[in-house]
């Protein structure tokens, strides 16, 4: 059993396999492909949460401009994390890697097997 | 004259017995009734469920109004009142995001581990082919919800610097782009390939992005109540507490919208 266990080396196949080319996936499947690779997204949906929860704030401090204020900032990183996602969809797209071969001996073929 | 019973020793408004929380409760419950009876397709409903719902306009309307005397003609609503609304709305808020954390809770207990039966994908098989774009109707209408967030934002700066005018045209605005929305969402409906029975997948799209729409019809509800009050000359640049739970609802919706995008409409899809 131990002999079919993959060397040390080998063990970085298991890392998650990429598309072998852009053209294979469809449009939805690029999405939510470039939403895990682009951080710029989450950070603009924390940056967006962040200044709603600051105006709520300044609205119970009966500070009507500083509400405004981030009212504004929410609206301005909401529009952050979709100029984002477009640009992840227009311009990054998923990385042009090969995919790894199953038949190379990783512990998923192995299951397989 | 006994001044005591002129004038009062607190900042606190002891509201008057109303009838409308038991008129609205009265015509709520013809409203579903009659919602259920026109779904089962029974003959007549439709009129008995128009009947019902101009009698919801109706109490509302009444009921608008008589908070809008008590706050602008009695001032009732004190610095002590308005700060406890605005608490009270605050943790209505909270409440609200906890439904929505638990609708996002059953989209991805149902979509992280899909069970045998949906064929242990997500989309679920025969549903796969057959979801809605991300980059159609929904993107249209994420770029119309954010364009009325800051229409809206426009319209509070406007009254805060005293400009009644421009406060109007930033509401009329957001209004014009919530009927929009709500048209996109419409139409998203009208035109989907499945429906609020074809598997989870169908109850948790349906379900998530139909409360997000009933908020936004309430939102609209909030924003044409202080838009009459602005044009009436009600509000002023200091107070204006409903207009301004009503600006933080609609940013709340509009918060709300963007997870429903990235993760039903993109990552769900």
């Amino acid at each position: 059993m131990s002999s079919k266990l993959p060397k040390k080396s080998e063990e970085n196949l298991e890392l998650p396999t990429f598309p072998a080319s852009e053209e294979s996936l469809s449009r939805s499947e690029k999405l939510k492909y470039v939403f895990v690779r682009n951080p710029f997204i989450p950070l603009g949906c924390l940056m967006t949460v962040g200044t709603f929860l600051a105006s709520g704030y300044y609205i119970r401090r009966e500070n009507h401009l500083m509400a405004n204020k981030f009212m504004r900032y929410r609206v301005m990183s909401q529009g952050f994390t979709l100029a984002a996602l477009a640009f992840s969809v227009l311009f990054i797209g998923p990385p042009r890697r090969e995919a790894p071969s199953n038949s190379s001996g990783s512990i998923n073929s192995e299951i397989k097997k | 004259m006994n001044l005591s019973t002129k004038f009062q020793g607190h900042p606190y408004h002891i509201v008057s017995a109303s009838p409308w929380p038991f008129f609205l409760s009265v015509v709520l419950f013809f409203n579903c009734l009659a919602a259920t009876l026109y779904l089962h397709g029974y003959k007549h409903s439709s009129v008995f469920f128009g009947i019902s719902f101009l009698g919801l306009l109706a109490t509302m309307y009444l009921w608008f109004r008589d908070m809008s005397t008590e706050a602008n003609i009695h001032g009732a609503h004190t610095k002590a009142v308005t700060k406890g609304l605005k608490i009270g709305f605050m943790l209505f808020l909270i409440s609200e995001t906890f439904l929505f954390a638990s609708i996002f809770w059953a989209f991805f207990h149902s979509s992280l581990s899909p069970t045998f039966e949906l064929g242990a994908v997500w989309p679920p098989v025969g549903i796969a082919d057959k979801t809605i774009d991300p980059l159609e109707v929904p993107l249209l209408n994420t770029v119309i919800l954010l364009t009325s967030g800051a229409s809206l934002t426009y319209a509070h700066y406007s009254l805060i610097a005293r400009n009644r005018e421009n406060a109007l045209k930033g509401l009329y605005m957001t209004i014009a782009l919530s009927f929009l929305f709500l048209g996109g969402q419409a139409y998203e409906y009208w035109n989907a390939p499945f429906t609020i029975s074809d598997s989870v997948y169908g109850a948790s799209f349906y379900f998530a992005t139909g409360l997000h729409g009933i908020h936004i019809i309430v939102g609209t509800i909030l924003l044409l109540v202080a838009t009459y009050n602005i044009y009436t000359y009600h509000l002023t640049n200091t107070h204006h507490n409903g207009f301004e739970c009503g600006i933080y609802y609609w940013h709340f919706c509009d918060v709300v919208w963007l997870f429903l995008y990235l993760t039903i409409y993109i990552w769900g899809s």
